[in-house]
Parts: C-alpha cells; structure tokens; sequence
C-alpha cells in the first residue's frame, strides 16, 4: 500500500521540484548584484590592503573593484598573482581580505608588523609582477576579469599625503568595494534538477517494483538456479539473467477470472498448490538463443497462490478476503511433472460475482531436463536452418 | 520512518533556499608561471627601450635600471668600445621580437624569463638568448644576461610559458652537471688549452674554436720576440641563471673571467689582439707585458642525469674589459 500511495505523491513532487529549481531565480528575484565592501583605518599614513586568492573571483570571474577614501589620499591599485603579492608584501603589516562574512560585507585579517616598512610612496609599489597597476586620488575603480591558470589577489595601497594635518589623517578610512554581476545565478537549477531525477528514478524503481511484486518478488533466486541449472548442462551460455526472469514470469503466471463462482466452496477448496509444467523452446524474443530442434523442456514446479475478491462486498466496496499463506504454499516437496495447467473451476453462488486471480510463484525442480540443451547464436542458428532445407530439398 | 522520506526532502531542499554566502576556494598551490606572457613582452620592452637609449646616446648611466649582472658588464663595454672605434657593433642588436619566451615557474626569487630572440632584422645575425631576471621580489625584472647563440645550433624544447618552466638551482643535482660545476668544467676546459677530445664533457663549439685560433695566432706573433702568453680562466660560480628544459636537462647563462698575459720578449711593446682590446687600450701600449681581462659569457646546455648526452656550449659572447700593463 505504501508503494501504491506514495509513487504517485513523490513523482508529483519531484515534478514541482523541478519547476521550482528551474524558475527559482524568477521565484525568489535575486538581485543580480553582489556589492561587499570593507573599511580600514589609515594609520601612521598608510595602509595595504590585499585580497586571499579567490576573493576576486567569489561571486563571478569578472569584479569591479571600487577603492574609496578622502580627497588627499594616495592610492595605488595593482592585481599580481597571489604568491608574488604575499611575498611582496612579507613581514609588512597589511590588511588581508579573506572572503565574505555577509552579502555585503568582506572579511579580513590584520597582518602584524614583523618586518619592512610601507613603501614610502604609492608609486614605490610599482612592480613588474602586477598584471594591472594604477595610481589615483580619493577614488580608484577598475574591472578586473580573471585570466585562467593563476591566482590573482588585488593590492591597496593607501597613503595620506603631506599636506594632511595629523589630526585629520587619522581619522582617514580606505574603503575597498568588490562589486560582481552575479551570474543568473540558477544556484538552485543543478541540485534541484538532481534531487528531482533522484525521486523520479526511485519512483520508477518503486513502480516497477510494485508492479512485479506479486509475481517476482521473492523468486530471483530461482530464476538464478534456474540459470546455473542451465549453463550447467550446456557448460557454454547462460541465459541472459533478465530474458529468463521475464520469461519466468510468462510461463509460470496463470491468471483466471471467474465469474458468479460459489465463495464459500472456494475457501474450502485447498487450492493453494499446483505443479505446472513449464516448457522452453517456443520461439520468442526474450530468448537470445533459440533453437527449435532440441526438445527443451523443464520441469517447472509452481506454487499458486489464490487471491479472491468479492464484488459488490456488503457496503459497497471491493475486499480481497483470502490469500494462501505462505507456509502451506511451500512446493519443495512436489514431484516434478505432477500435473500440468489444472483449472480450477468453484462453483457458481447466484447474485455475486467473484473474481479470482491466481499467481504463480515457481521453484524449479532438480534435474529434469531430459536431454541436453543447447543454445545457439542467431548465426548458428541460420547456419543450421539453411542446411536442413538443403537436406529437405534433397 | 518511511513515509516521512518524501517530506524530509522536501523540508531539507526548502531550508537550503536561503542562499549561503560564497565561501572562497582554497586553490591547491599549483605551479603557475610567474609572469604571464603578456607582462614578459611587456617588461622585455621596458628594458629593451632603456638598452636601446643607451646605445643611441651612448650613454651608460641609465641602463643600471634595467640591466644587471653580466649583460651589464657587457653593455658597458661594448659601448665602450662603440665610442673608442666609433664602429657600430652589429652584435649590439637586440631582436625585439622572441622565438620562444621561456618563464619560470618558480615561487622564490631570483625569478628568471630565458628569451630566445628571433634572428636580426637583416637576418645577419643569430638568435639571441637572453636572461631576464628579477633578483628580490620588490626589485624589478633587469636583463641579466645577453648571449649570441651560435649558428645553426639546436636547443632543447621547453615548457610553454602559460605551464611555466621549472626553476634550477646552481647546486642542482638531478642534472648530470649541476650549473655551477658545468660551468666550471667549461672553465676548466678552456683553461686546458680547448683542444677538443671525445672524452671530455663538452662538444666541441665555435667559442674553443675561437679561442683556440686567437691563441695560435698570438703565439706565432710572439715567437718572433721570443714572448710568451699565458691564460687564466675563472668560472664565476655568483653568476650562473638555469632553467629546466622540457625533457629534464637545463639551459644556463654564466659567466667565466679569464686573463690573458702577453709578453713580448726582447723589450718590443705588446700589441692588441683584437680591435676591441686596441680599443680598450688606447693607441699605444707603452710595455712589452699586459694583461687583458675578457668577459666570456656562455650558454650551455646541460642534459638529464643519465641521458649519457655530452654537454654543449649553445651561445657565447668574449669582450675584453680592462687591459693592464705589468
């Protein structure tokens, strides 16, 4: 019951997930801008600033980095692969910018004084390793993509000028702005799209499942005796594992429905046996290889078990009121060949309409297969037809 | 439990709806190369610009700017002479275009960029190698060294510059000679009189040949006077850039000193060699011994440790650099 309820609920579901995962940048408008931004205090009149590898780069390969600060300050922007501006950088004190601690703000780390001094001017930080480098005034801001294969780290460096009295350059800040056009973000798309796929294959899986459970459901292990049983005497081919269980189920599955059948004959009727006689060799296009001259038959001993159902029940609904039960429906005891496609016919009850179903679970017996099988290639087998027309036309 | 499976999903995937804050990527610390290409050419020009001024105007002072090491030594005498023999030295070109841009991949420093210039313009004149280095990291990238190679000579391949070439250290050992002793084997070499021999270390090249044939030709000059020459060489081990090739072996610029003493015999004056020592010695020479100090930088190709490949001298410059009288 579980299955039969929960397929359909779970599919729909996964349905939704997925309309939801593709349209959730229109659900939930996204602001396709990424504004984070950090202020620093200029103190002893200059400060460096440097972003970790992979800031640049957080929100999307292209930034515009906005470097803000007042009128007489000094700046100088470079961008330099990471490793060369830590080491350019080295014992200095500097500020790092080590990612995001809100949309909107950056991260960072005060780096301590352990060695060199701030280079004097801004335009001491010049350097053949920066990929970008610029100087300004108060306000600097510049788009930087990033170029595969490295890592790259944005360098600030401000510097009060002289002209600043004491007073007022301590009080100066240096903002740094990292500004990024967010890709249309579709963040949700690829896990919802997956979680989606995931419930609907599971669904399949639990469909299917459902679907053959009444037949197959415990037997894969017969249909694999089955195929041991076979390779076993051919000692060259096995049946393909999925064309035998399918054919399994053909042979061994017999439904019946009767109509105005006595009910209460049949509950004492004892149906819950029957031996049927299972043979291989009709051509079919389960069967991979097939040859038609060799007289194929297994003993397949089945096990039924009976399923009634009464319509109309009193107060109008349909119950299934009896099923074999499992331990006096073990067939391991029977005889191979004990009989073959017995019918079983209840007696009529006037006024109510009984329907029965009968399935088949289906053990095979031990060694009954009278001469050997042998399975052919579809070559083999053409091979072997056209020389017994030669031999017919002779 | 079962039948909440559905549910739990959904209530997990709803409560991953609050977007999280991007968290930066921790890179491997892969080896990336230290310049990009475009930067190279683009601080290859920067300093063949200040080489460039200095030619035209003759004028050394600005190129400590830009040039270092030995190809300064070596600028600053071929101007030198330029001036003296008011000849324009054709080596003095500089192709400003590259064949192939070697860069290192290496995260300390020195940092070099090995460049192998196309042919000159008039197409006279070969490749040159030069060595471009950036000796601490606040430093500038300067040309360090500055090497004709030879006609027709084959180089080994290397590394494309956006993997980066790897970096070698004078004292190297995965390399059959580490740089330091290649060249002072190829110091050795030539102290020894540069007569080729198959089991030496080194093939044969057009710099021994070279000095081979100046030697000779002195020697038969001074045997008039009964004079005789003598001449030392010193592998200057503090000079000495390599990079990794592809195939593991390694491409080095080093430079060795050498000093050449001449004695004329019976009290003739000494003469020069070459126009470039008369040049460095002024018209006349007043004693009947000198000695001239040269410059030789080279170019030697080192191959992997156990390729059983001699090694070969690719390139080569030797200009005298100051002439003393004893």
């Amino acid at each position: 019951m579980f299955l039969k309820l929960y397929t359909p609920i779970a599919t729909v579901v996964a349905i939704l997930i997925a309309v939801f995962s593709v349209f959730s940048d229109a659900i939930f408008q996204v602001d396709p801008d990424v504004n984070s931004s950090i202020s620093t205090p200029i103190e002893n009149g200059g400060i460096l600033v440097m972003t970790d590898s992979g800031v640049l780069d957080l929100s999307n390969n292209s930034v515009s980095v906005f470097v803000d600060s007042g009128e007489n300050v000094e700046i100088a922007v470079a961008i330099g692969q990471s490793s060369d501006v830590v080491a350019y950088l080295g014992n200095d004190t500097y500020t790092r910018i080590t990612g995001m601690s809100s949309w909107t703000e950056l991260s960072s780390v005060q780096m301590p004084q352990t060695g060199p001094k701030i280079p004097p001017t801004v335009a001491d930080i010049h350097s053949d390793m920066w990929e970008y480098y610029d100087v300004g005034k108060g306000h600097m801001n510049f788009d930087w993509t990033k170029k595969s294969g490295m890592t790259w780290s944005l360098l600030v460096f401000a510097k009060t000028t002289h002209t600043d009295s004491a007073a007022s350059s301590s009080k100066q800040v240096v903002s740094v702005k990292l500004n990024w056009k967010r890709k249309t973000s579709k963040q949700f798309m690829i896990p919802g799209l997956s979680i989606s796929l995931l419930i609907m294959v599971g669904c399949l899986v639990m469909h299917l499942v459902y679907k053959s459970k009444n037949v197959r459901g415990r037997h894969s292990g017969e249909a694999k005796r089955l195929a041991e049983l076979i390779s076993n005497k051919t000692g060259e081919f096995a049946l393909p594992m999925s064309a035998k269980i399918r054919s399994v189920h053909e042979f061994a599955k017999v439904e019946s429905n009767a109509a105005n059948q006595s009910l209460l004959p049949s509950l004492n009727a004892g149906l819950s046996m029957q031996n049927y006689q299972v043979t291989y060799g009709a051509q079919s296009d389960n069967w991979r290889y097939y040859d038609e001259e060799v007289p194929t038959s297994l003993i397949y001993n089945s096990q039924i078990t009976h399923t009634q159902s009464i319509s109309p029940y009193p107060g109008g609904l349909s119950k299934q009121i009896y099923a074999t039960p499992p331990a006096q429906a073990d067939s391991l005891g029977a005889q191979p060949g004990y009989a073959t496609n017995q019918v079983y016919q209840p007696p009529a009850i006037p006024g109510i309409e009984l329907s029965s179903t009968f399935n088949a679970v289906s053990r095979l017996e031990s060694a009954p297969v009278e001469s050997d099988v042998q399975f052919l290639s579809r070559k083999e087998l053409r091979t072997k037809e056209k020389k017994r027309k030669k031999k017919e036309k002779s | 439990m079962k039948k909440l499976l559905p549910i739990t999903i959904l209530v997990l995937f709803l409560a991953g709806c609050t977007e999280p804050v991007p968290k930066v990527a921790t890179y491997l610390n892969s080896t990336s190369p230290a310049l990009t290409v475009n930067q190279e050419a683009r601080i290859r020009s920067k300093i063949l610009e200040v080489v460039q001024n200095a030619d035209t105007s003759g004028d050394t002072s600005a190129l400590a700017t830009r040039v270092t090491g030995p190809a300064l030594d070596l600028r600053n005498i071929q101007l030198l002479i330029k001036r003296a023999t008011g000849k324009v030295d054709p080596n003095l070109q500089i192709p400003d275009t590259a064949e192939q841009v070697i860069i290192t991949n290496n995260l300390t420093w020195p940092r070099d960029v090995f460049v192998i210039t196309n042919t000159t313009q008039d197409q006279q004149q070969t490749e040159r190698l030069l060595v471009i280095d950036q000796n601490s990291v606040r430093e500038d990238y300067k040309l360090w060294g500055l090497v004709r190679l030879f006609t027709g000579v084959s180089l080994p391949s290397f590394e494309v510059a956006n993997i980066g070439s790897g970096y070698i250290a004078p004292d190297d050992i995965t390399l059959s000679f580490s740089p330091k002793k290649a060249l002072q084997a190829y110091s050795s070499l030539l102290q020894s009189g540069a007569v080729p021999d198959d089991t030496q270390n080194f093939a044969d090249d057009p710099l021994r040949r070279e000095i081979r044939t100046v030697t000779a030709s002195a020697a038969s000059e001074l045997g008039q006077f009964a004079g005789s020459q003598k001449q030392t060489f010193t592998a200057r081990k503090d000079r000495v850039r390599a990079i990794r090739s592809a195939e593991g072996g390694a491409l080095l610029v080093g430079q060795i000193d050498s000093a050449w003493t001449r004695n004329t015999g019976n009290g003739a004056s000494a003469i020069a060699a070459s126009d470039a020592e008369r040049a460095i010695l002024g018209p006349s020479i007043p004693t009947s011994s000198i000695t001239v100090n040269y410059i030789n930088i080279v170019a030697i190709y080192i191959p992997p440790k156990t390729s059983g490949v001699q090694m070969k001298v690719v390139g080569a410059e030797r200009y005298p650099v100051v002439a003393r009288t004893n």
